[in-house]
């Protein structure tokens, strides 16, 4: 995936937020789906080097993997698929659908109290 | 202090893939985003699936490419209208470059448009086009692996084509392993095996792809 895409919307959003507050932020969290073609140490190095220079700098931002959910067709189960044992944990069917993968989140930012 | 954002940070193509899917919708056009490794075989595999249904369907292109109108050509060549997006550097594309396209084709006449996304097995998977189905075109040649590789690709495909079949027998590649590994991953993948040089398989791939559909409008 683009990650300096990713990093530059987070940037800008965190940003945006420090000015409406007027406070310098310290640290994020980011989430998205374990399937999600993001790489972590790309999209850190990429924000890292955005940070530079701005009040940013330094910040820590923190990468959430989320488990893809899978719902057997069988027995309606919904769990975390697992891509190493991809079926379902109550009954055993192989047979499910994918829920909708979760988004590439930004939940919250954390700024250092004046 | 911890403030509450909560912001999609793919928020702005998941929208214009929203929107290009109500368009796809309100038109009865099935529309798929076509996603490989570089040299799959995508463009003539499209060229012959066109004119294997010319008769059945009226099939339109979206082309993504870094540089070059060539895929286009070749295209166009057959008769149907397609579009070239040049990314220009950029790995995928994106749900606002297809919106953009659309307008360029003759949708009013269009049954399928299928999007030819740039090659690659990864970037493409993560940015939704308002595509009805994802087709994931793999090659003998690249190997039988793929589906293990890059689990993110195959687990959100809805058909896979595994194409270069006319080289089994010259290549390392077993079919079975590539079919199983696949609906392990996403166990309602469709899989076809096709080649689109000698044109075997190609039957059933056209089948499907006209029942997918549904009747003219």
């Amino acid at each position: 995936m683009d990650e300096l895409e990713v990093a530059q919307t987070v940037f800008e959003t965190i940003c945006a937020e420090a000015e409406k507050v007027k406070l310098v932020p310290v640290a994020a969290t980011l989430s998205c789906g374990d399937m999600c073609a993001v790489n972590t140490e790309a999209l850190l190095e990429a924000f890292a080097s955005l940070c530079e220079g701005t009040p940013c700098r330094g910040m820590r931002l923190e990468v959430r993997r989320i488990p893809v959910q899978m719902r057997c067709i069988a027995c309606n189960t919904t769990a975390d698929y697992n891509i190493a044992a991809p079926h379902c944990v109550k009954c055993g069917s192989h047979e499910f659908d994918f829920l909708p993968e979760p988004p590439v989140l930004l939940e919250d930012i954390e700024f250092k109290d004046k | 202090m911890k403030i509450s954002i909560q912001k999609r940070i793919l928020d702005a193509n998941d929208q214009a893939a929203a929107a290009n899917a109500a368009f796809f919708a309100r038109r009865n056009i099935l529309c798929l985003n076509m996603i490989s490794s570089p040299g799959s075989g995508k463009t003539t595999l499209l060229s012959r699936t066109i004119e294997g249904l010319k008769d059945r369907v009226r099939i339109g292109v979206i082309e993504g490419d870094l540089k070059t109108d060539l895929d286009a050509q070749r295209i166009r060549r057959t008769g149907a209208p397609a579009i070239q997006i040049e990314t220009s550097g950029a790995c995928h594309l994106t749900a606002l470059q297809v919106s953009a396209a659309v307008k360029e084709l003759p949708t009013d006449s269009l049954d399928i448009i299928v999007i030819e996304n740039v090659g690659n097995l990864v970037c493409p998977s993560a940015f939704e086009l308002g595509e009805s189905a994802r087709v994931v075109v793999l090659s003998t040649a690249e190997g039988d692996d793929k589906p293990a590789k890059y689990p993110g690709t195959f687990a959100k495909a809805n058909v896979v084509l595994i194409n270069k079949i006319d080289l089994l027998g010259h290549v390392d590649f077993d079919v079975a392993k590539v079919q199983r590994d696949a609906r392990g991953l996403n166990p309602n993948v469709k899989i076809f095996a096709v080649s689109a040089r000698t044109g075997e398989g190609l039957t059933d791939w056209y089948d499907y792809l006209v029942s997918l559909r549904g009747p003219r409008g």
